[in-house]
């Protein structure tokens, strides 16, 4: 185990744990397989997250609560993971660790091992549902490691909104989120999907999602980070089918110490897939912000089109962003475009506000809310969005 | 001499440490129509920009009085709650912001007054729209101009009439045209000089500042003052007819009897 990851929970606890849970043996074997690869993996080279002073000996293993708010509709089945272990097997079994791939970093592994409290949601063929499928993740305590999965699967022509927070309680400790999300969007049909961290400042996050997008079908996505100390994520999105596109937005805003780090990459895998990348990030204080992306269009992916755009507004002299939009082109009839900027505030538009009798403060937050609120406008749930809109209205 | 005149006194600007005005000395008049012209590179922008309290531009001797307000102290907000108004040449757009928010929020802060709680000036939500509403209406202007995003993706005849819509709603009583008529077609160009004119007729005592390269605007906003600045100096002043004089002779005669024939 590397040295950092010295665990209050041994093998017996683990196995302990395992023990209560009387789980098919296909889950216990993976879960066996997960704590092994975690116990024997060196500590990844993350250049850029801090992990100093993480510590996974301060936590012990809880579940984070978790609320579903929908009506119900024909056609859509929503399961605590717990349950649909046992009632979809087959489909759990293909879906679950397509994001969080043990053998990618201890992390990934112990998230793989501890996958406790989660949601399924299943679409039946020909089914399209209008209503917002609204998940939350709360973490309660302070030193607990929780590792939530949300887990959709979608049958072909059918369509769902969903949209994921994770929250916790003001605690002043620390506590860690394994975090997981794994989609499959059958052929010809739809998913909008919003993940949206809200976490104090003070909780470790370490995560990946992954969406896989099938023939001739759509994703629109948006990732929106606000809250955590230090946040670690790998987002993918897979378009393997035919004729499939993604529509992909996002903002991350830091301040005080906060460290936040999201890598999107953007596979496209079939014939003639659209990919459209927009992301904001603001860093105030002494924030360190990375958009760790990469559009990689195999020898497969004739027809692509693909755009990246990510755009980063310092608000001090301490803070930091480092953008990496990488592009790895193998197919030659592609359209493929990508662009990063990277500044202060511009003066003429806080000159032109301040004109017009806004003062200097007002001025800036004027510009920084019309920056990030681009993107915060997606948010489809207005509980939500407010919560955003609060947190983003106490940084600025 | 009124309060209510904005004395500009041997005005003196640099930028980036080259001096652009050598000692202005103007006066607007309350309810008058001042036309600077000059030509490229004159000076006239900077003296716009001066006004509105620009960082870029230094003053480095001389003063500005209005309403017994030294404004040469005072930042930009605090200018234009004072009354004094810009409207830009080159508009700036703030993706996000929309018209009818930037509005609000700017029309709030005239409103503000120190130790008071803002939400107790605040214009309430209904008589904004009226307001709102009814300016747009008087600029004949499409009610999804106030939803959009403030100069994001403007034609330039937008911009110049989010510029006059923005002063018909802060109803200053100094505004500052800082060439108005650059960019627009003739139609434009009228709509645009209209809007002023509007404005100008609800409050007659609103000093204009018509900054201009060319005198085509001047058929549209007819001036009482023409002014001539060349080489950061006033260097002819005069009636409307003044206008037309340079019309039709240019800037060189004056240039040739001011500097001499050497340039």
């Amino acid at each position: 185990m590397p040295a950092n990851l010295q665990s209050t929970f041994d093998v017996a606890q683990f196995e302990a744990l395992l023990a209560s849970r009387n789980e098919p043996e296909w889950l216990t074997s993976r879960r066996r397989e997960a704590w092994q690869a975690f116990e024997t993996a060196e500590q990844p080279d993350w250049r850029r997250t801090n992990l100093k002073g993480f510590n996974l000996a301060d936590y012990s293993v809880a579940e984070a609560e978790v609320s579903v708010e929908f009506a119900g509709a024909e056609g859509v089945t929503i399961l605590p993971l717990a349950e649909a272990i046992q009632s979809h097997a087959e489909l759990v079994q293909r879906v679950l660790g397509s994001a969080v791939q043990t053998s990618r970093d201890p992390y990934s592994a112990l998230n793989n091992a501890l996958v406790n409290g989660g949601i399924f949601i299943h679409v039946a063929k020909d089914v399209a549902v209008e209503e917002l499928v609204r998940i939350r993740y709360h973490v309660a305590n302070a030193g607990t490691i929780v590792a939530p999965r949300t887990l959709i699967v979608t049958e072909r022509h059918s369509s769902i909104n969903v949209i994921e927070e994770i929250s916790s309680a003001d605690f002043a400790a620390s506590a860690v989120v394994l975090t997981g999300v794994e989609i499959e969007v059958g052929d010809g049909g739809q998913v909008n999907f919003s993940s949206v961290q809200t976490l104090n400042n003070n909780v470790y996050v370490l995560g990946s999602q992954q969406i896989r997008i099938n023939r001739d079908a759509q994703a629109e996505w948006l990732n929106v980070v606000v809250g955590s100390a230090v946040q670690h994520v790998t987002l993918e999105a897979n378009l393997s089918g035919n004729g499939s596109s993604v529509n992909w937005n996002g903002l991350l805003y830091g301040n005080g110490t906060q460290n936040l780090l999201v890598a999107p990459k953007l596979n496209h895998i079939g014939l003639n897939t659209e990919g459209q990348i927009n992301f904001k990030t603001v860093v105030d204080d002494e924030a360190y912000a990375v958009f760790d992306g990469m559009v990689k269009i195999p020898a497969t992916g004739q027809g692509t089109n693909s755009d990246l755009r990510e755009n980063a507004l310092h608000l001090s002299k301490t803070s930091r962003s480092d953008s990496i939009p990488g592009l790895e082109i193998d197919a030659n009839e592609v359209k493929a475009g990508h662009g990063s900027t990277s500044g202060q505030i511009d003066e003429e538009q806080l000159f032109y506000l301040q004109s017009r009798g806004l003062p200097f403060a007002e001025a800036k937050r004027t510009i920084v809310l019309g920056f990030v609120g681009e993107i915060i406008d997606m948010i489809p749930d207005e509980a939500v969005r407010e919560r955003v809109e609060t947190i983003v209205a106490e940084k600025v | 001499m009124s309060a209510n005149n904005l004395v500009i006194r041997n005005l003196h600007v640099a930028v980036d440490g080259k001096e652009i005005l050598k000692g202005i000395n103007l006066t607007i008049e309350e309810g008058k129509i001042h036309a600077i012209m000059g030509p490229n590179g004159s000076g006239k922008s900077t003296l716009a920009y001066t006004l509105a309290g620009h960082p870029r531009y230094e003053v480095t001797e001389g003063e500005v009085w209005y309403k017994g307000q030294d404004v040469l102290d005072l930042e930009p907000n605090d200018r234009s709650k004072l009354g004094l108004f810009l409207a830009f040449q080159y508009p700036v757009a703030v993706a996000g912001v929309t018209v009818a928010n930037f509005l609000r929020a700017a029309l709030n802060a005239h409103r503000a007054q120190e130790g008071v709680d803002p939400k107790s000036t605040a214009i309430p939500m209904a008589e904004y729209r009226k307001v709102i509403k009814s300016r747009m209406d008087m600029l004949e202007m499409a009610p999804d101009f106030a939803r959009r995003y403030l100069n994001e993706g403007f034609s330039g005849g937008e911009k110049k009439r989010l510029e006059i819509l923005q002063m018909a709603m802060l109803q200053p009583s100094i505004s500052i045209m800082d060439e108005t008529d650059s960019g627009l077609d003739i139609d434009a160009l009228k709509i645009v000089a209209e809007g002023v004119n509007k404005v100008k007729a609800e409050k007659p005592e609103l000093g204009v500042l018509v900054i201009t390269h060319y005198q085509r605007l001047l058929n549209y906003i007819k001036p009482d003052y023409v002014h001539v600045l060349m080489n950061g100096q006033i260097v002819r002043e005069g009636g409307p007819e003044m206008a037309l004089e340079l019309e039709e002779k240019g800037y060189d005669f004056i240039r040739e009897e001011v500097f001499g024939n050497a340039s």
